[in-house]
């Protein structure tokens, strides 16, 4: 492998390598997908593009997916974004129509793999209904939002609480960015990082 | 001379994971405190430690960061930043301090303390990953020798963690040390002296690691 763990090690001590070597010895070999929207651009591209060889390096099997769209796609998640961040943004129903059209026409490309994923990170509201499309999944799937929900425009947000309110799980940044979800509601403010 | 087991070395990480519980003002706190898990309590007082950080931490707890800055509330800061979680028995007994020095400050105040809209206490409660890395070591030499390598997780685990865990107020360091009799009470009594609750653990490490070289590689007491 690429020894980019090694590379870290100078900078952030042995120590926390091993720290992270023993947390992944346990998960060796599961297969994991991230799904997002962008390859490029944006901050969670920035942080699957550097996290992504270091879990595979991990031990992990790990997969990036990116799902694409038209215009009105974008339109609608752009939207949902500033909406989800407090804008009282009204969204016409045939945006909503191309989210959902675009989400089921990416989980036909997608399904096999997702399905028999052990994790499946699917980050921010561009692909959140994807859990309600692939029935047949057997792992754990998680939504890692990035968003701050702290105050959402209420109409957009009950329409992406009934997409993520089944998931296993959710991951937020902050403690204030989360909202009160049927399922457990995990903490992980990425720390400030540098690539070696 | 060895004693009946050598010391396994743990690391562990911390889990964060929301409640969905949250305090506005100084009263919602006191509330919120009385019924919180006490996984909640353990995060705010010790969780800072885990933490990455690049300087020392203003505060020892969340709570009193939280009085200072959102409320504040300097003088409610300080009395909630003295309370140190090793002075009490278990976490039922630090939530009651803690509600009882609210309470005082409450019947102190003529108007309840309130945060801005977006200064809320959000109650956070924690989970341990225990992890074992596999080392094992023989004596109090090679325990002092391989502290230096030890990641924050481990000195997290065997000096704080253990506060909670059997024999109770005792640290693992000093619980393993006391198998060998007295010959290490020197040692012990040193380690006793450290307080982990103001210091973070990369200098919580060096102190250990300078009571064992003075104690251990001069000479034992």
């Amino acid at each position: 492998m690429s020894g980019l763990l090694d590379a870290y090690a100078p900078v952030t001590g042995e120590a926390v390598v091993h720290h992270l070597r023993l947390l992944a010895a346990r998960l060796e070999g599961k297969r994991v997908v991230h799904v997002n929207s962008t390859r490029v651009g944006g901050g969670v591209a920035e942080i699957l593009a550097k996290m992504i060889p270091l879990m595979q390096e991990l031990g992990l099997q790990v997969d990036w997916e990116v799902i694409t769209g038209e215009s009105d796609f974008y339109q609608c998640t752009k939207s949902f974004h500033n909406a989800l961040q407090g804008d009282p943004v009204e969204i016409p129903r045939h945006l909503y129509q191309a989210y959902e059209a675009t989400n089921q026409r990416n989980a036909e490309r997608l399904r096999p793999l997702l399905e028999k994923a052990d994790f499946v990170f699917i980050h921010d509201p561009q692909p959140a209904m994807f859990l309600k499309l692939c029935p047949n999944r057997r792992g754990k799937w998680i939504w890692r939002c990035h968003i701050d929900l702290s105050r959402p425009f209420r109409p957009v947000w009950k329409y992406m609480e009934s997409q993520v309110a089944g998931y296993d799980a959710s991951i937020f940044s902050l403690s204030s960015y989360a909202r009160s979800l049927p399922h457990t509601q995990h903490l992980y403010g990425l720390p400030k990082t540098c690539q070696p | 001379m060895t004693t009946s087991h050598p010391f396994a070395v743990i690391d562990c990480a911390m889990l964060s994971i929301a409640t969905g519980l949250s305090a506005q003002n100084l009263r919602e706190l006191r509330d919120r405190l009385r019924s919180v898990p006490a996984s909640s309590l353990y995060f705010h007082f010790w969780g800072a430690h885990l933490r990455p950080g690049f300087d020392e931490p203003e505060y020892g707890n969340d709570f009193a960061l939280w009085a200072r800055h959102g409320l504040s509330d300097p003088a409610l800061a300080e009395r909630l930043s003295v309370i140190r979680p090793p002075g009490f028995g278990d976490l039922e007994a630090l939530r009651e301090e803690l509600v009882e020095v609210v309470e005082q400050r409450l019947y102190e105040r003529e108007v309840v303390p309130w945060a801005p809209a977006d200064q809320e206490f959000h109650f956070i409660r924690s989970t341990l990953v225990v992890l074992d890395t596999g080392t094992r070591l023989e004596t109090p030499e090679a325990l002092g020798a391989a502290l230096a390598r030890f990641s924050p997780g481990s000195l997290f685990y065997h000096f704080i963690d253990a506060l909670r865990r059997p024999p109770e107020g005792a640290d693992d360091f000093r619980a393993w040390l006391s198998g060998f009799g007295d010959r290490y009470s020197g040692l012990i009594e040193r380690i006793a002296g450290i307080d982990p609750y103001f210091v973070t653990l990369s200098r919580l490490g060096r102190e250990l690691s300078q009571a064992f070289a003075s104690q251990v590689a001069g000479g034992a007491a």
